[in-house]
C-alpha cells in the first residue's frame, strides 16, 4: 500500500486509501472539474429568469471548502474533510449550495477520526452525506440532488460491499450518479416540461466525477483549468469592461443587420427599435469600435459608455462605506433586530425606512451566502434576529446561518421582496419573537407579487412557450405568463389575480427602466384600476425590470 | 409676597431675549458629539449647527440635566422666592422631568416647588412656559400660573412629518405596527404629539404630499394665536411648505423656528413640525 506524505503532490494510480492530502487533492480536483462546467450547469435551470445559478452557485461553495483548507496540512482525512466543511457551510449559495455544504458534512462526520480513507469508508461517508443533506431540507423534493446523491452513495455502498477498491467505488458512484441525474425529469414534472435534467444534481455528478478522474491521475491539468475558470465567474459583469449605449437615428435601418453586427463586439447585446430609430446596448472592451460602427449607419446620439469595473469598484466601496453606522448612544438597543435581503438601492432604503437594521445585498442575480447572512445577524447589538431572505432560492442558506448563529434567529420565510416588505409592516417592536414571526408570516401570506424580467434563453416551461428576450412574468415566484412587452405582462398578471379585489398596487422599477416609463405603467394600470391605489417606487433592482406588490 | 419664579429645561427651545425678558431659568440640557460635549441652548438651534452635523455624519447623544443640576437651580432661586414652578417636557419625551421632580425633594419644607409634566417639547413647551411667566409677571400666584399653563396644554398643537420613524419605533414611542400606524412604502402619517404620547393623525386618511398634509392640517385651525413652522434648515419639505402657505393662506401669521437637538434625535433633523397656540 502507498503511504502519501502530507503536503506532497500527489497523482495515485490505483490508490487503496486516501490521506489528508489525497483527500482535499481530491476535493480541489472536484472543484476543478465543476468549474470546467460551470456554464453548462448554469444552463439547466428550469426558468429562464437572470436568477443565482445553480452551477455558479455550488462552484461558489466548493471554492468556499477549498479556501477554508488552503495550504494546511492535516493529520488525517476527517480533520481534513470537517475544515472543508466548515467552508462550505459557511460559504454556501444557494439551495443547491447549501444542499451540497449538507452532503460534505455528512461525509465529514462519517470518517469520524479516520487518518485515511479506503473504499468502504468512502461509501459510507457518501451514505452519511446523503442522509444529512435529506435531513437538511424541510421537504424533500426527489428528482433533484437529493436524490443524485442518495442513488450515488447506494451504489457506492454495494460497490463497497463486493469488496471494489477506492476508484472502482468512485466509476460505480459516477456511473449511478449519472443514470440517477438522467432519471431526474421522470421523477419531477417541471424537468421534463423543460427537457433538462436537474441542474444541482448534474454539478453533483461533476463533482463525483472529479474525484473520480483525480484517483486516476487527472489533476493537475483539471486544477490549472480551475484557475482560468474562477477568474472568469468572479468577474463582475462578464468578461467585458465597457457598458455602452446610444441611439443610431437615420433612415430605412436594419435591425437585424445591425444586431448581427453588434453581437460580434460583444455580450449583453440590446438591439432595438424601427427604421428610424434604434437604440444599442453591449458589453464590450471597445466601446470605439462600436461607436464607428454606429457611425456608418447613421446619426448616433445619447451616447453612454460606463467602465462596468470601475463602477462594481464603486459599489464595493460604497457597501464598505454604508456598513457602519454611528450608534445612537441614547437610543435604547432594540431587542429584535431585522435583517432583509436585497439587492438595488431603492429597495434597500424602502427596507431600511421599514426598520431594516442590516441589509444583505444579493437576491435574484447574486445568492448571497450562509456567511453574509451570519455577518449581517451578528453584526447588530440586538438580542434576537429575524431574517427575511426575500428569495426563495435563499431561505436554506439563511436556514443555515440561523443554525450558526449565537443567538436565536427566526426566518420569515419571503420569496420576493413585497412579501419582506409586507412582513415589516406587521414587525411591532413591543411584541415578542414568536409573535412577531407568525404575524409577519400572515402579512408575507397576503401579498401578491409579480415579477418582470426578460428571458435569457428560450425555454419551454409551465405550458409557455418563451424566446429568449421577450419579457416573462412571475406571480409569487412563478413563472406564470410571457409577452413582447413589460405591461402587457403585467396586465395579463393583474387580471390572473383579479387585481379589482385589492387595494393598493405598489410598482418598483429596476435599474433598466426610467422613472418615465415606469410612471407610464402606471397609468396604464390607473386606466384598467380605476378604484386601486396605484405607487410607484425606484426599486433600482438589477434585471428584474418591475416587482409589482398587489395587497 | 415674592413673585413666582419660573424654571425649565433647554427642551423648551426659548431665546435668550425670551428668557431675559420672561426671567426664565433655563437648566440646559447636554449635547454629545463624538468626544465633544456642548451645553444645550440657542447656539445649537441654528441651521449651521445641523449643517455642520451632517458635514460631520454625527449623531449626538442627548444628556438630559440631572437632579442635582434642578437642585441648584432651585437653591439659587430660594434665596429670592419661595414660589416656584418648574415646567418640562412629556414624561415619555423627556427624562428632564423626572430630574426636577428629585431635583425638588432637596427643597422640601424650604421653598414651595410645583413640577409641571407641559406634555409637549419644543416650541410647543416653550409656548406653554411663556403662558406661565406671562402670569408670574402680572403677579399670579403659584396655583395661577399653574392653572394657566394647565389650561394652555388643551389648546396647544405640535404636529409633525418625518421620514425618520424609525427611532420612534424602536424606542417605543410608537407602539405597534408599522399596518396599524397606517404606514405604507410611500406613506407615512403626519404624527401628532397629543397628551404626552405621539400618535397618529387620523383625521385624515387621504393620501397626499406630506406638504399638502402640514398645509390642511393648519388650515383647520381658526383661532391661532401663534403659528410656529419647525424645521433644522435640513427639511426638503421647508420651502416647499412655505410656498404653498404664501399661496393657500396668505392670511395666515406665522413664525419659523429652528427646533432643537432633543427633538431631533427623536424625529430625525429632517422634519418638518407645526406648533400652534388657539386662543
Amino acid at each position: 500500500m502507498k503511504r502519501n506524505e502530507a503536503g506532497e503532490r500527489l497523482t495515485p494510480q490505483r490508490a487503496a486509501t486516501l490521506d489528508s492530502a489525497a483527500l482535499l487533492e481530491a476535493l480541489r480536483t472536484a472543484g476543478a472539474w465543476l468549474d470546467a462546467h460551470i456554464e453548462e450547469v448554469n444552463a439547466l435551470n428550469v426558468f429562464p429568469v437572470p436568477d443565482g445559478d445553480t452551477g455558479t452557485n455550488m462552484s461558489l461553495t466548493m471554492r468556499a471548502a477549498l479556501q477554508e483548507v488552503n495550504q494546511k496540512t492535516y493529520d488525517s482525512a476527517s480533520e481534513a474533510a470537517k475544515v472543508a466543511a466548515h467552508g462550505a457551510l459557511m460559504g454556501a449559495r444557494g439551495n443547491s449550495g447549501v444542499i451540497l455544504s449538507q452532503i460534505l458534512r455528512g461525509f465529514a462526520r462519517s470518517l469520524d477520526a479516520k487518518k485515511t480513507v479506503n473504499a468502504r469508508d468512502f461509501a459510507e461517508a457518501l451514505r452519511e452525506g446523503a442522509a444529512t443533506a435529506y435531513k437538511g431540507v424541510m421537504r424533500p423534493v426527489e428528482g433533484t440532488i437529493l436524490t443524485v446523491i442518495r442513488e450515488a452513495a447506494e451504489a457506492a455502498e454495494r460497490a463497497a460491499a463486493s469488496g471494489a477498491d477506492l476508484e472502482e467505488v468512485l466509476e460505480y458512484t459516477v456511473m449511478e450518479a449519472k443514470a440517477s441525474l438522467e432519471r431526474t425529469p421522470s421523477l419531477l414534472p417541471v424537468l421534463a416540461e423543460a427537457g433538462v435534467v436537474d441542474a444541482g444534481g448534474q454539478g453533483l455528478v461533476y463533482i463525483l466525477e472529479g474525484m473520480w478522474r483525480f484517483l486516476r491521475g487527472e489533476t493537475a491539468s483539471a486544477v490549472a483549468q480551475r484557475e482560468a475558470h474562477l477568474q472568469m465567474a468572479y468577474a463582475p459583469e462578464g468578461q467585458y469592461n465597457y457598458d455602452t449605449q446610444f441611439i443610431i437615428k437615420g433612415q430605412g435601418l436594419d435591425v437585424e443587420a445591425i444586431r448581427r453586427a453588434i453581437a460580434e463586439m460583444g455580450d449583453s447585446v440590446l438591439v432595438v427599435g424601427d427604421a428610424e430609430t434604434i437604440k444599442v446596448h453591449v458589453h464590450s472592451d471597445h466601446p470605439g469600435q462600436v461607436l464607428e460602427y454606429g457611425l456608418t449607419q447613421g446619426q448616433v446620439t445619447d451616447v453612454v459608455i460606463e467602465n462596468m469595473q470601475l463602477q462594481y469598484e464603486a459599489f464595493l466601496a460604497a457597501q464598505r462605506q454604508a456598513a457602519p453606522k454611528p450608534a445612537q448612544v441614547s437610543a435604547p438597543l432594540a431587542e429584535i433586530g431585522l435583517v432583509a435581503v436585497a439587492s438595488g438601492d431603492g429597495l434597500q432604503t424602502v427596507l431600511e425606512s421599514l426598520g431594516v437594521h442590516a441589509i444583505v445585498p444579493g437576491g435574484q442575480t447574486m445568492n448571497p451566502s450562509t456567511q453574509d447572512i451570519l455577518e449581517a445577524i451578528q453584526s447588530l447589538r440586538c438580542e434576537k434576529v429575524i431574517v427575511l431572505p426575500n428569495n426563495g432560492n435563499i431561505l436554506l442558506a439563511a436556514e443555515q446561518a440561523k443554525a450558526l448563529a449565537d443567538r436565536p434567529v427566526a426566518i420569515v420565510p419571503t420569496r420576493t421582496v413585497p412579501q419582506g416588505i409586507a412582513a415589516l409592516l406587521a414587525f411591532n417592536y413591543q411584541a415578542d419573537l414568536e409573535t412577531n414571526v407568525a404575524a409577519m408570516a400572515q402579512a408575507a401570506a397576503q401579498v401578491q407579487t409579480i415579477e418582470v424580467t426578460r428571458a435569457v434563453r428560450s425555454a419551454q416551461v409551465n405550458g409557455l412557450a418563451i424566446q429568449e428576450g421577450q419579457f416573462i412574468g412571475l406571480l409569487n415566484d412563478d413563472l406564470k405568463t410571457v409577452g413582447q412587452g413589460c405591461l402587457e405582462v403585467i396586465l395579463a398578471l393583474l387580471e390572473k389575480i383579479q387585481a379589482e379585489e385589492y387595494e393598493i398596487i405598489t410598482i418598483y422599477y429596476g435599474a433598466d427602466v426610467s422613472e418615465e416609463e415606469a410612471h407610464h405603467i402606471a397609468e396604464a394600470v390607473r386606466a384598467r384600476y380605476g378604484d386601486l391605489e396605484v405607487e410607484v417606487l425606484r426599486g433600482g433592482q438589477p434585471h428584474y425590470h418591475y416587482i409589482i406588490s398587489v395587497e | 409676597m415674592s413673585p413666582v419664579k419660573i424654571v425649565t429645561d433647554s427642551a423648551a427651545e426659548l431665546s435668550q431675549e425670551i428668557i431675559e425678558a420672561f426671567d426664565i431659568t433655563v437648566v440646559p440640557w447636554r449635547v454629545q458629539i463624538g468626544t465633544e460635549t456642548l451645553e444645550d441652548g440657542p447656539a445649537l438651534r441654528t441651521p449651521e449647527f445641523y449643517q455642520d452635523m451632517v458635514k460631520k455624519r454625527r449623531t449626538p447623544s442627548l444628556l438630559p440635566p440631572t437632579a442635582r443640576q434642578f437642585a441648584e437651580a432651585y437653591r439659587r432661586l430660594a434665596e429670592e422666592t419661595d414660589q416656584i414652578v418648574s415646567i418640562h417636557g412629556a414624561a415619555e419625551l423627556s427624562q428632564a422631568l423626572q430630574a426636577a421632580r428629585q431635583g425638588r425633594l432637596e427643597l422640601m419644607g424650604r421653598c414651595d416647588i410645583q413640577v409641571v409634566d407641559s406634555q409637549f417639547l419644543s416650541k410647543a413647551l416653550g409656548l406653554l412656559v411663556m403662558v406661565g411667566a406671562d402670569v408670574a409677571q402680572a403677579g399670579g400666584t403659584l396655583g395661577d400660573v399653574v392653572r394657566a399653563v394647565n389650561g394652555a396644554i388643551s389648546r396647544t398643537y405640535l404636529a409633525f412629518y418625518t421620514d425618520a420613524l424609525d427611532n420612534l419605533f424602536r424606542t417605543g414611542l410608537l407602539r405597534g405596527s408599522r399596518e396599524q400606524i397606517g404606514i405604507t412604502p410611500t406613506y407615512k402619517p403626519i404624527m401628532l404629539l397629543e397628551e404626552g404620547q405621539i400618535v397618529p393623525l387620523q383625521r385624515s386618511r387621504r393620501r397626499g404630499e406630506p406638504v399638502e398634509r402640514i398645509v390642511e392640517f393648519i388650515a383647520e385651525f381658526n383661532l391661532v394665536k401663534e403659528l410656529y413652522i419647525l424645521h433644522t434648515g435640513l427639511s426638503p419639505y421647508y420651502e416647499p411648505l412655505k410656498e404653498q402657505l404664501a399661496l393657500v393662506l396668505p392670511q395666515m401669521h406665522y413664525e419659523e423656528h429652528i427646533y432643537g437637538p432633543l427633538l431631533s434625535s427623536l424625529i430625525g433633523p429632517t422634519a418638518l413640525g407645526v406648533v400652534a397656540l388657539e386662543y
